[in-house]
């Protein structure tokens, strides 16, 4: 798959660097053993590899290109989650360096209270783990906020399921502003930060499916710090909403290449009345189906990625609405894909792919949580339908 | 099977009916933990069975000479139906389904008075050995081996995906008693007492991280020669027509009724967009989708009982039921999951345990909707995986092989 073409202000060298170096970690030093014992513990995360990860510059890949970073380069923020996926990575990456760092890092490069998201950029490209609150209605999930509401910067409401926020040193929420006891404002969206370490924060933490943890959290007056214009949040949003969603399709193609490269393997080896299983076309066939499947991720992420307006000079300059379709398009693409991909891999791993003691399990829950993160399967189309209309000039 | 000519004159209406009332004043704990998948112990399988014999229904299926009701084909499937319907637990089937059948038909008169009265009276928990890592799908091709000696024999070797061995008194084991040309033909079949020297048990954690199967370790184990079931090497045969005599049952078709209904609830109370999931398009579409393959299996059932009632013999339809069954169940499951929306990735086998207590973050019914999906990715997989009934479709009933 040929790749887009590099913005000029990102130095090729380095990015190849990096993406080496995230590959030989993870060949290296994660190692499923490794992580079945970061299971166990509490938080479950290896707080070595964080540490390595912020040594190694991982951290700081949403930074602004010159402070150090990547400006959340595509390339950049796809071999770190590619690494998650396959590697079934357990430590914030995700959350605190992508989506926290991105959404700093914007915040960070307008007026108004600029200053206090780059204030904190550093802290978090060295460790400090960040978590975004923003779902606050758990059965009707992928709305934006609708009760946090902020009184002279003490914050009010409620988010749940925020991913880490079980360890978070420091929330970003997502508010509507509206005084306090008043319905609260969708469309006038600000970005806070509040640190999780007060007492007008209540918080239930518990684990994910997959072993990582997460919280869901009360506020009863909470000190909160504006970082960025006031009311102008959807815009730094939008951008970190859409980056992150295809993390998730990076994080998602990882999980399926380790899992068809363990179903092919098993197709080979695991022998049933005298000859290997794979031997019968009616596996091969549902095995050629998941490769089919890997390979279209590849090609739809690779679009995706050609639209985003860090490579808009491949595609030749597309249309917003254009862009917002081929992104949401690889999303549902990739969605489905690994959904089918990590159904089929227990199936065909018989017995053996539903216990714990195999990967395949691990990387079915690790799928479910991707799906589910960020928008569901239903949602995915309809935002594809939506954005289809859009393309095409239809309301 | 023996037909009973009065029972063949039963007004299915009349014992659905009784079913249901029966169904319906189950202990409402127990209902309780059924409906919501929470975890079951030993005493709440047994307290099920025990409230079955106090109402004489516990073995409805076996004959009247050994205890039984002689229930009809249609009447042992409105059993089924209803009791899973209304939140009644999986009846353990290893000792009355399976292993008592077998007995009745094949086994000696001191195996016949010995064991079927602890199946009927739940003194034995019994547990099925068949599977092991080499004899999945290929299940002929098992090396457990019992070699003769003296009037015992000595059993060594490794069976798989036991359930709830754990709580078993008794074993009945698929074993290699001779080698063949046919692999199914040295196969007997024995029951073994898990008190012997020699048994180990390995728990396996599967990955709703509940400990429901097991590895089961022979080393060495001394059976009496008395507790060989026929004849040796006629086990293949034995199990096989065990098999066949559970073909309606497989489809669970009470199980997804169940499970569809509280789809339903859950669609109307979760929202989406602001509005109740059920009226959301694409969801309403799948709901309906669910019902109409519901609805299809259920005729399948139905179709199928009326053959047996018929005395047909029993063909590949047990298989179809098997896969249309377990599919159905899955989509299900899958779609509670999704109703969940953000809790639908929140989960801690913890919360299974502990009746009555709020999870981190979603309804109360979550945990267990969550252990559903995932404990039921095996149901395509256990009982001869959907591979295997499909190969077994190509060949009884297409004559493709």
């Amino acid at each position: 798959m040929k790749e887009a073409a590099l913005p000029s202000s990102v130095d090729g060298e380095a990015l190849r660097l990096f993406t080496d170096s995230v590959e030989r970690y993870g060949q290296n030093k994660y190692g499923f053993d490794a992580y079945r014992h970061l299971l166990c513990a509490t938080p479950a995360f290896s707080k070595q590899a964080w540490n390595d990860y912020a040594q190694m510059g991982w951290l700081s890949v949403a930074l602004p290109i010159e402070d150090g970073g990547f400006g959340s380069h595509p390339q950049a923020v796809a071999a770190l989650m590619q690494y998650c996926g396959e590697r079934l990575a357990l430590e914030p990456l995700f959350a605190s360096a992508l989506v926290c760092g991105q959404l700093l890092a914007l915040c960070g490069s307008g007026s108004g209270n600029g200053e206090q998201a780059r204030s904190r950029l550093d802290a978090l490209a060295g460790g400090r783990l960040f978590a975004f609150a923003h779902s606050e209605n758990t059965s009707d999930a992928f709305d934006g906020p609708v009760a946090a509401a902020v009184n002279d910067d003490k914050l009010f409401g409620r988010k749940v399921v925020v991913l880490h926020g079980d360890v978070a040193d420091e929330l970003l929420v997502s508010v509507s502003e509206a005084p306090h006891g008043t319905d609260p404002a969708p469309q006038r969206l600000s970005i806070y930060a509040v640190s999780t370490d007060q007492p007008g924060i209540h918080k239930t933490s518990y684990r994910l499916l997959d072993g990582r943890g997460a919280a869901s959290f009360s506020f009863d007056a909470a000190q909160a710090t504006l970082l960025g214009v006031r009311g102008e949040g959807a815009r730094m949003l939008a951008p970190t909403l859409r980056d992150a969603r295809l993390a998730l399709c990076a994080e998602a193609q990882g999980a399926m290449r380790a899992l068809n490269r363990l179903t092919l393997a098993h197709l080979k080896d695991r022998r049933q009345f005298g000859r290997p299983i794979g031997m019968n076309q009616a596996l091969q066939h549902r095995m050629v189906e998941m490769y089919m499947l890997e390979q279209e991720s590849t090609a739809v992420v690779a679009s995706a990625h050609r639209a985003v307006g860090h490579a808009a000079v491949f595609a030749g300059g597309l249309a917003e609405s254009q862009t917002e379709r081929n992104l949401i398009g690889a999303v549902a693409h990739v969605m489905a894909a690994s959904r089918h991909i990590s159904h089929e891999a227990v199936q065909m791993h018989g017995g053996m792919g539903t216990t714990d003691e195999l990967a395949v399990g691990h990387y079915f829950k690790r799928i479910m949580v991707t799906n589910r993160l960020l928008g569901d399967r239903d949602a995915h189309v309809d935002a594809f339908a939506r954005a289809d209309a859009a393309a095409q000039g239809r309301p | 099977m023996v037909h009973n000519v009065s029972n063949s004159s039963i007004d299915p209406l009349a014992f659905r009916a009784e079913v249901r009332d029966f169904a319906g004043s189950l202990p409402a704990a127990l209902r309780h933990k059924v409906m919501n998948n929470l975890k079951l112990e030993k005493d709440d399988f047994l307290s099920y069975l025990g409230l079955l014999a106090e109402r004489g229904w516990i073995v409805g299926h076996w004959p009247v000479e050994y205890g039984g009701c002689d229930w009809t084909p249609l009447q042992r499937f409105i059993f089924e139906e209803e009791t899973s319907e209304a939140g009644a637990p999986w009846l353990i089937p290893f000792g009355v389904n399976y292993v008592g059948p077998i007995l009745y038909t094949f086994g000696s008169q001191a195996q016949k008075d010995f064991f079927l009265p602890r199946i009927r009276s739940c003194q034995d928990w019994w547990a099925q050995g068949y599977s092991e890592p080499g004899a999945g799908s290929d299940l002929a091709g098992l090396n457990t081996r019992a070699v003769r000696d003296g009037d015992h024999y000595v059993v060594t070797g490794q069976k798989m995906w036991t359930t709830y061995v754990q709580w078993a008194d008794w074993i009945f084991c698929l074993v290699r008693t001779s080698q063949e040309d046919r692999p199914q033909k040295g196969i007997s079949f024995l029951l073994i007492d898990m008190k012997s020297p020699g048994i180990t048990i390995r728990p396996i954690v599967t990955m709703d991280m509940c400990h429901d199967v097991n590895e089961v370790f022979f080393d060495q184990v001394r059976v009496p020669v008395e507790n060989l079931v026929g004849n040796e090497g006629g086990g293949w045969t034995y199990a096989k027509v065990l098999l066949s005599n559970e073909r309606v049952l497989v489809a669970e078709v009470g199980r997804s009724t169940r499970q569809l209904r509280r789809l339903d609830t859950l669609a109307t109370s979760n929202l989406r967009n602001g509005q109740p999931l059920r009226d959301y398009p694409p969801f309403a579409r799948r709901l309906a989708e669910l019902k109409l393959r519901h609805f299809v299996l259920q005729s399948t059932c139905y179709q199928a009982v009326a053959d047996a009632m018929g005395g047909s013999e029993p063909g590949a339809e047990a298989s179809l039921m098997k896969i249309r069954g377990s599919e159905l169940q899955q989509d299900i499951a899958e779609a509670m999951v999704d109703a969940l929306g953000l809790a639908g990735i929140v989960y801690d086998a913890a919360d299974l345990e502990d009746m009555g207590q709020a999870p981190g973050e979603g309804p109360f019914e979550a945990p267990g909707i969550l252990k559903d999906h995932l404990h039921g990715r095996a149901a395509t997989i256990y009982g001869g995986s959907n591979e295997i009934q499909r190969n077994i479709i190509a060949k009884l009933a297409l004559g493709l092989s």
